[in-house]
């Protein structure tokens, strides 16, 4: 039997047809191993095959068949069970080759699939002005009011699912002009650098009386000023008071010092009194704040960490930063692992140790009275500070100053940048400025007639009395609101066709800096070189050593492994209190941020990322991953030992943060994400009208049975036989990463033990697993699969479009070439961007 | 005639929600106890949904007042824009607000209000700032930075426009459509600087409201009713016909509810009877606010001589059926006041009826002169006005 059919070509410039013929063997290989459960009375995974076989060549069953190439690709169909034929390996991989030649040579004869022309996405954005303005786009984010983006599984960057609305372009417009007054000095003097300086009096503190106690936080000589027994929340921040009101006055770049120190970290007290980390060292936050209404105690957005400082003991030191702050800002400090709330504790501690501190309520007063006993008279006076007893943990603090704005030269390189030396508009010769950078924000040379209505309208607001310094304002927010900017120009669509030279710039440093391209780039693309393999491949090896291509590990990770979802679903503040006192959330995101970027740098093979035996922790992660020797804020490279049950990004925190709700952990979202993330082969969603599974937490039954119960309906039997096994093993973390063997007995609070974890499963291909490590195990030999699955998300970030079957056969070469040349990421990235993919639209 | 739409992120416990009986003679589940007092004034729907489209768990819940999930809407004419800006572009320039969008949460839950560019529209959490926008009089020097705000943008919309035709010229028909989307956002912005450039010279109504000082500060328990107020006033005062609030998290202080965990933990209760209890803390409070609200805009007498109940359709609901299971099937929906003919609970076989269908009745009464709502089959059966 053969099949011929004729496929109309869409592409608007090829009038003919082409002719893609189904290889005979892909029926009969269907009609010997599938058919026999996927006909019209089984259904199996809701898939019937005879429709196929009636009529083989269809259109129709294009997609059919790109699911059998998966399964095929994947090892998982036909399922390795008693009676079910299996193919011979040989057999396999011809099928697999057929399959993939025939629908690469469907796609060809449509339309090409090109880049959908792409804007930039917020943090595209923030870069860009960052390095287009030298702006600092972190410390006062002027797009945080951006409507939230929409990702195609957790890629922004990809121009089909992106929007623009009128909404989105006033806020551009906002912001460009929010950061162009800030970047430029025009009409504007050097301001002068000032200092303040500021003691314990001078920062908010308390000093009074509650319920049976008094205390004050500042000490009886107002040396110092204690942050941990005392204030009514000890997270809350601490700042000077009166400076708050007005805040800087200039908008630029301070430097912040603050002399402080750890006190009572070694203290007399039951341990289980303090709800703090003390086997860390207590921690500094300090933080900035746009204007007062943030220092209110429960804000939370909006405020700016500067840094974390991990305090010596006892001895006073001077810990330093410089942060830029925009006019109205103040600082602030807080005792960042500190334990929160001190009234609690506080009570107990007087209670037990302290009892002299504490005066007789009322109530005891007539108790005794009633009893015919003494009353002492100073029963209901408070005569001693327990401030000056307690010798628990305290954040001390001696002193804080301010000094800026702080200008290295003037006007400041941002201003420079863009209009050089003079300050007055109206002295520039202003088409040479508007050229120059429209060059830079267009990304490619443009000629003045291009620009004439960015020229003409300085000039005829000028004329009609507007000052120049406006004017000059007014056309460069235009310029940054243009299309031009706003968009990625890959190109001309008609055809896929090659980058041009500036493009080709545009789509590396959007690739590895998420940012527009510097000045070297755009050199050599005008002198339209960068095409060259050997020229491109210094590039890119000069922007992945370059501190900006964090941003590419940043941003490709949050999209390559769902680290985005984390944040959306946080978890409960009671179940799991550390993952907000230690700050887990950022940390375990650093990890994986340190881990991929050490693989990029190292040039690690790919299989670490499922089976390294190192990552990159902080204290607060090495605590929650139980392992000893780590203190402090700094994230370092440790090696595992064998007992600890974490390797590759399975074992990270992250990982397993992101495939939870917060509240419970899930198999089946965990199997999925294995299925997507690592492996590349996204299960189906599940038909409409399944009833999902109603998560049953008294503990009568288990996820495993509930799962069990629901592998029994049909209609969901089959993909839960590929989905659940993955993520069985993964059920010893709970939902913020940690390892349990029990799930817990109260959920409410997460504690005590419950039913053991079981983590076994078999996949359909026969393989079982028991534990993370056999899932580590089953995954590296699935490398053909990561390696592939990997070049199609980098391919993915990089070029904004989904790789079709179209590119088999070079993703298959990227592949192959990757495997027998050690497998490194480094080398990855380069072999994806030295493809013809990346250069093509 | 008004449309506010209330929506919660994590729905109703079904069976405090839905009575058992139907028509008005219902006996009250624990829920819908607390709005007693307006019994012949709402309708409770039970069975509708957005079929194929209610899916997704908590991702699925912003498809609440469109029927259509924000990554189907590509290829749609107007995407996934929700009932409300329907209304709202029906309302155009007759009021100071097209429509105004509320939040007392601070995670920024799931979006209520999407536009028909399929864009989501950011609400407004700072009461202080709603309160200013409807009645704080704009000083003169503020006025004038305005003025000149709008004035800028207008120029450079049109300074950008021989650009986006450059572009044009030589790109695909993908990237066209993009382009498209861009003219198309340019001219509504355009459209909206000058309609709202037009009132800003018209002052702001009166009113003898004192917003507390702190109010932003407070616990979710007490902001709550200050939204309320506060969209009582706006419509009264025609500043806008169209409100959407959206209820998600508590924010600090577990939003001063008496309860030992979190609003989203206590959702996965697992029918365990206690954590129901809990919720149903939550739960209540949100039906006895929004009786509240109803009561205040009963209260109200408006120039044609009806309630401005009677001139307000008021809805209460979630895109979440069961946040237990995280489903997103026999959505919660209660509909009040906007002078419809009442009956109590009013029951759909499951999956036959789009929810959409009810939308397309609210639309008409509203005054839109439409027979379809994304992906609606008709006009909702039973319900007249």
């Amino acid at each position: 039997m053969r099949a011929t059919i004729l496929l109309a070509a869409l592409s608007l410039g090829a009038e003919f047809a082409i002719a893609a013929e189904l290889p005979a063997s892909v029926p009969v290989f269907v009609e010997r191993y599938c058919i026999k459960c996927h006909d019209a009375d089984s259904e199996k995974g809701d898939r019937n095959f005879e429709p196929f076989l009636a009529q083989p060549g269809k259109a129709e069953h294009h997609e059919l068949l790109k699911e059998i190439l998966d399964q095929l690709n994947l090892g998982e169909m036909p399922p390795r069970k008693k009676n079910v034929a299996q193919p011979l390996v040989a057999e396999r991989r011809e099928m697999v080759a057929a399959l993939a030649d025939y629908l690469a040579a469907v796609e060809s004869g449509k339309a090409p699939a090109t880049t959908v022309m792409r804007r930039l996405t917020r943090y595209e954005y923030n870069y860009t002005l960052r390095d287009l303005l030298g702006v600092d786009t972190v410390a006062a984010d002027a797009t945080r009011s951006f409507p939230a983006e929409a990702t195609s599984h957790g890629f922004p960057n990809f121009g089909p699912v992106q929007a623009l609305s009128d909404v989105q372009l006033q806020h551009y417009m906002k912001a460009a002009r929010t950061y162009l007054d800030r970047a430029l000095a025009l009409g504007k003097k050097q301001p002068e650098v000032r200092r303040w300086t500021f003691e314990p009096k001078d920062l908010t503190h308390e000093k009074k009386n509650v319920g049976t106690v008094r205390y004050r936080v500042i000490s009886a000589d107002g040396k110092h000023l204690d942050i941990g027994h005392g204030q009514p929340a000890e997270s809350g921040p601490t700042f000077p008071k009166k400076f708050a009101s007005q805040g800087v006055p200039e908008d630029g770049l301070y430097r912040i010092r603050v002399k402080a120190a750890a006190v009572g970290r070694k203290h007399p007290y039951a341990p289980e009194l303090i709800p703090a980390d003390l086997t860390q060292p207590l921690q500094m936050g300090l933080w900035h704040v746009p204007s007062p209404t943030y220092l209110s105690k429960r804000t939370t957005e909006g405020r700016v960490l500067v840094e974390v400082f991990d305090l010596a003991d006892d001895k006073p030191q001077v810990y330093e930063a410089k942060a830029w702050m925009p006019a109205g800002s103040s600082p602030f400090v807080h005792w960042i692992n500190g334990i929160g709330a001190s009234k609690g504790p506080l009570r107990k501690i007087v209670e037990q140790y302290h009892p002299e501190a504490r005066r007789k309520t009322p109530y005891e007063v007539d108790r005794l009275k009633a009893a015919g006993l003494p009353v002492p008279k100073d029963a209901l006076v408070q005569k001693i500070w327990i401030s000056d007893l307690y010798k628990g943990p305290r954040v001390r603090i001696y002193e804080m100053t301010l000094e800026g704005p702080l200008h290295d030269q003037w006007p400041p390189a941002s201003h420079r940048g863009i209009v050089g030396n003079e300050t007055d508009a109206s002295e520039l010769n202003v088409e040479q400025v508007l050229l120059e950078f429209a060059r830079k924000a267009f990304r490619r040379p443009v000629k003045s007639q291009e620009i004439a209505q960015y020229i003409d309208f300085f000039q005829s607001q000028t004329a009609s009395g507007m000052a120049a310094n406006e004017a000059l304002k007014q056309v460069l927010t235009a310029i940054l609101t243009s299309p031009r900017f706003l968009f990625l120009d890959e190109g001309d669509a008609k055809e896929a066709k090659q980058l041009d030279d500036f493009q080709l710039a545009t789509r590396l440093s959007y690739a590895l800096w998420c940012s527009t391209p510097d000045e070297r780039l755009l050199k050599l693309a005008a002198e339209g070189i960068l095409n060259q393999p050997k020229i491109l491949r210094a590039e890119t090896e000069r922007l992945l050593r370059d501190p900006r291509s964090q941003a590419f590990v940043k941003r490709s990770t949050d999209a390559w492994l769902r680290l985005d979802k984390i944040g959306s679903m946080p978890p409960g503040t009671k179940q799991f209190p550390v993952y907000f006192r230690d700050r887990l959330e950022s940390a375990m995101k650093n990890e994986t941020y340190h881990f991929v970027s050490h693989m990029l740098q190292r040039n690690r093979p790919l299989s670490e990322f499922v089976d390294a035996r190192y990552s990159f922790l902080n204290g607060a992660l090495a605590r929650h991953y139980g392992v000893p020797g780590v203190v402090g804020e700094a994230f370092r490279q440790v090696q595992f030992s064998a007992q600890v049950r974490r390797g590759g990004l399975l074992g990270h925190a992250s990982v397993l943060t992101a495939t939870a709700n917060g509240v419970e952990t899930s198999p089946v979202t965990r199997g999925v994400w294995v299925l997507e993330s690592l492996l590349g082969t996204p299960p189906s969603p599940p038909p409409p009208d399944v009833p999902p599974i109603e998560p049953d937490t008294r503990g009568a039954v288990t996820i495993r049975d509930q799962l069990a119960k629901h592998r029994h309906v049909v209609a969901c039997a089959d993909c839960h036989a590929k989905i659940d096994p993955w993520g069985f093993a993964l059920e010893f973390y709970d939902p913020i990463g940690g390892l349990r063997m029990h799930y817990p007995a109260n959920k409410e609070r997460g504690t005590g033990k419950g039913r053991l974890v079981d983590g076994s499963g078999q996949l359909p291909s026969g393989e079982q697993v028991n534990n993370e490590a056999d899932l580590r195990k089953l995954l590296t030999s699935r490398k053909t699969q990561l390696t592939r699955n990997l070049t199609h998300k980098l391919l993915l970030h990089a070029t904004g479009r989904k790789p079709s079957y179209r590119d088999h056969h070079i993703i298959n070469q990227i592949v192959e070439q990757s495997l027998a040349g050690g497998n490194g990421f480094r080398d990855l990235i380069h072999a994806v961007i030295a493809s013809e993919l990346f250069a093509r639209r | 005639m008004r449309m506010v739409c209330v929506g919660t992120n994590f729905g109703f416990v079904p069976n405090l929600f839905f009575p058992k009986e139907t028509g008005l003679g219902f006996k009250a589940p624990e829920l819908i106890q607390q709005l007693e007092q307006h019994r012949r004034n709402f309708t409770i729907f039970s069975g509708l949904d957005h079929g194929t489209e209610g899916v997704g768990g908590h991702g699925g819940v912003h498809a609440f007042l469109s029927g259509v999930l924000s990554k189907n809407s590509r290829g749609l004419p107007e995407k996934n824009v929700t009932v409300d800006q329907k209304a709202a572009d029906h309302v155009g320039a007759a009021t100071r607000y097209p429509s105004m969008q509320m939040t007392a949460g601070s995670e920024g839950g799931s979006i209520l209000s999407w536009n028909s560019a399929g864009v989501a529209i950011p609400p407004i959490r700072d009461l202080r700032l709603l309160f200013a926008m409807l009645f704080q009089a704009t000083g003169k020097q503020q006025l004038n930075i305005l003025k000149s705000a709008h004035r800028q943008q207008v120029s450079i919309l049109d300074l950008v426009r021989p650009d986006a035709r450059l572009l044009q010229k030589r790109v695909g028909v993908e990237d066209r459509e993009k382009l498209d989307q861009y003219f198309t956002s340019v001219r509504s912005l355009e459209k909206r600087l000058t309609q709202s450039a037009a009132w800003l010279d018209r002052p702001k109504p009166k009113v003898s409201y004192a917003l507390p000082d702190e109010a932003d500060e407070m616990d979710f328990v007490d902001r709550v009713p200050l939204y309320y107020d506060l969209a009582v006033l706006a419509l009264q005062t025609d500043s806008t016909r169209v409100i959407t609030v959206e209820f998600s998290d508590l924010g600090p202080n577990t939003g001063g509810f008496p309860v030992t965990r979190g609003y989203h933990q206590l959702t996965h209760h697992g029918k365990v009877a206690s954590y129901i209890k809990e919720l149903s803390i939550i739960e209540r409070f949100h039906t006895k606010q929004f009786g509240r609200f109803l009561d205040k805009l009963a209260a109200v007498r408006e120039p044609n001589d009806r309630t401005l109940l009677d001139n307000t359709m008021a809805l209460l609901g979630s895109g979440m059926g069961n946040a237990s299971s995280h489903s997103n099937k026999n959505l919660p929906l209660l509909l009040a006041g906007g002078g419809f003919k009442h009956q109590g609970h009013l029951p759909f076989e499951s999956g036959e009826t789009p929810a959409s269908n009810l939308f397309v009745s609210m639309l008409q009464r509203f005054g839109v002169e439409t027979d379809s709502f994304n992906r609606s089959t008709g006009t909702l059966n039973g319900l007249q006005a």
